[in-house]
């Protein structure tokens, strides 16, 4: 159609400048109104189908962007041009938007049910970005952080909760990605533990921290329950305990004690030993649980140590015909450490292998040194620990399942709490059916 | 001879106590709570050294500790805590600054160790 106006045009601009160059004014003139006529005729038909078409295919984008639904589909009143794209612009905007639907949607549903889980759960939920920004939070942590409820968001300075702001502001500034801080809140008095873990979150290209508070008021009271348990048992075996011992050293001092009743006494010596080491080790867990164990800095002589350990545990060594002795390369070694908690790792180390060696086996107590550290080891001919258990038997009552006669499993794990109270390590390395070396190392401060 | 004096309401342990450090060649006294025991650090022959336990019937240790200190005759004897408690960190510290302390021991030291200690305090 287009084609055809402006070929008509072109046809009468041609007679119209022939017509000039003959100055024929009849002829010019009926040519103009041709002309003019068939303009009018143009600009109308390029209005209709065009102009009009476009403005409306402007009006409708502009409102999709505003309202993200198409209101109402664009009319196809242009030519067939112009009807194609409004034909497929429809087309487009109807799918975005269902898809848009569709998604706000699924994140509607998502959020609403994270919010739901984080305002049921009794623990306090806090999302901050590395600037300080509150992104998430549930309404539990404003309780507790004490924020008043507000429409618009907030960032970390509108907590009052001074010693939980302070806590957060070391979080932020710390390199740790993740970890646990028990914390007591002046307001309510009560305990909270704190775990926190940071991640990228890529859509604001910031670092985000989640902080998880927890009450853990309740446990805290039981393990004072639990503890003041121990302690009130444990004052009152200690002074009859004490005085057995004390007597027991006193006859053995005494060289009138026949042969017979030695054997006696020394048997009833190791047994009393035995039976205050264990209440020495139930309370050593609780303490050292509670980070609260006074540590004593002296000076420990390793063969020393060793000797005694050996000779605590020589009665049973005996009997059951287990070549229990010092290690010919033992380094005799001076460092400072707490001795009396040493002696229970290693004579719970031992007595551990004397547990599981058979008859006519073989112990022995090492220790050597490089420049930063001491290293002790105890190795056993027993049956050899399997690679799955070699990191569980460090935990507490974890024999209770695999060796039920074989006592209340606690000494592995007290040595495990004693040694990282102390600042070292403990493993184990065992090749099965060989035996078990369990070996661990403690930082060497010098003795003065 | 040097002359001990063990504060302390377990009877059995004061008298295990007492027989060990005569056999080994000390004088014994007993009291058998913190206010018998303050007496008799002040009144009697002046021991010297005074084995002390924390939990008692009327005046606990730490107690007995500060008025030992304010007494001029008693407050250079040194002091031994012994005791049957599960003491933590805390209560160590407490003690420690009391200036006559010596030490925070376990009833459950072995008596060879403690009669070490209590040589190199003030001689046999």
């Amino acid at each position: 159609m287009m084609f055809y106006i402006v070929l008509i045009n072109l046809f009468l601009l041609f007679s119209l400048s022939y017509s000039l160059f003959r100055l024929n004014d009849h002829i010019l003139i009926s040519l103009l109104s041709v002309c003019l006529i068939s303009l009018v005729f143009f600009s109308f038909y390029l209005y209709q189908k065009r102009i009009k078409p476009i403005s409306a295919i402007i009006e409708s984008i502009k409102d999709f962007l505003k309202t993200h639904s198409l209101q109402k589909i664009i009319p196809m009143k242009g030519d067939k041009e112009i009807n194609f794209i409004i034909n497929n612009l429809n087309k487009m905007m109807l799918e975005l938007q269902a898809f848009k639907s569709f998604h706000i949607d699924q994140v509607v549903d998502e959020r609403n049910k994270s919010n739901a889980v984080m305002n049921t759960i009794s623990d306090s939920v806090l999302l901050i970005d590395s600037s300080g920004e509150v992104i998430h939070h549930n309404l539990k942590a404003l309780g507790i952080l004490k924020i008043e409820l507000k429409t618009k968001g907030f960032t970390i300075s509108d907590i009052k909760n001074e010693g939980l702001l302070n806590l957060i502001n070391d979080v932020i500034n710390s390199k740790e990605q993740k970890g646990n801080i028990e914390f007591e809140n002046k307001d309510d008095r009560k305990f909270y533990l704190i775990s926190f873990s940071k991640f990228r979150i890529p859509s604001i290209k910031k670092d985000g921290i989640f902080f998880v508070m927890r009450d853990i008021t309740v446990e805290k009271e039981i393990q004072k329950t639990k503890e003041d348990f121990f302690h009130m048992i444990t004052h009152d075996m200690r002074a009859p305990l004490s005085t057995i011992r004390g007597y027991l050293e006193i006859i053995f001092s005494d060289k009138n004690t026949s042969e017979k009743y030695s054997r006696y006494i020394e048997n009833i010596n190791y047994s009393v030993n035995k039976l205050a080491g264990m209440i020495d080790d139930i309370l050593n867990m609780t303490k050292l649980e509670g980070k609260r164990f006074p540590i004593k800095k002296e000076p420990i002589y390793s063969k020393e140590l060793a000797e005694r350990v050996i000779l605590s545990q020589k009665l049973i060594a005996k009997l059951k015909e287990i070549n229990l002795y010092i290690d010919k390369d033992f380094e005799d070694i001076t460092f400072i450490s707490d001795n009396t908690l040493l002696e229970r790792v290693l004579i719970n180390l031992v007595g551990n292998s004397l547990k599981f060696t058979p008859k006519s086996g073989e112990i022995k107590i090492g220790c050597y040194n490089d420049n930063e550290k001491v290293y002790f080891y105890v190795s056993d001919t027993g049956p050899g620990i399997p690679e799955d258990k070699r990191k569980s038997i460090f935990e507490k009552y974890v024999q209770m399942e695999e060796h039920r006669e074989m006592g209340f499993g606690l000494g592995l794990a007290m040595c495990k709490s004693a040694i990282e109270n102390l600042g070292g390590e403990i493993w184990v390395e065992s090749e099965l059916g060989k035996g078990a070396k369990f070996i661990f190392n403690l930082p060497k401060e010098k003795g003065t | 001879m040097k002359k001990i004096l063990i504060i302390d309401d377990s009877v059995e342990f004061k008298e295990m106590i007492c027989d060990y450090f005569q056999i080994i060649g000390y004088k014994v006294e007993k009291a058998d709570n913190g206010t018998d025991g303050f007496k008799k650090a002040l009144d009697t022959e002046k021991p010297d050294i005074i084995f002390l336990d924390v939990m008692m019937p009327d005046l606990s240790g730490i107690e007995v500790l500060r008025r030992l200190r304010e007494e001029e005759k008693t407050k250079n004897i040194p002091v031994l805590i012994l005791t049957g408690s599960n003491f933590d960190s805390n209560m160590d510290k407490l003690f420690k600054m009391e200036s006559n302390c010596r030490d925070f021991l376990s009833k459950s030291i072995s008596l060879p160790i403690l009669a070490k200690l209590v040589k190199n305090i003030i001689g046999e």
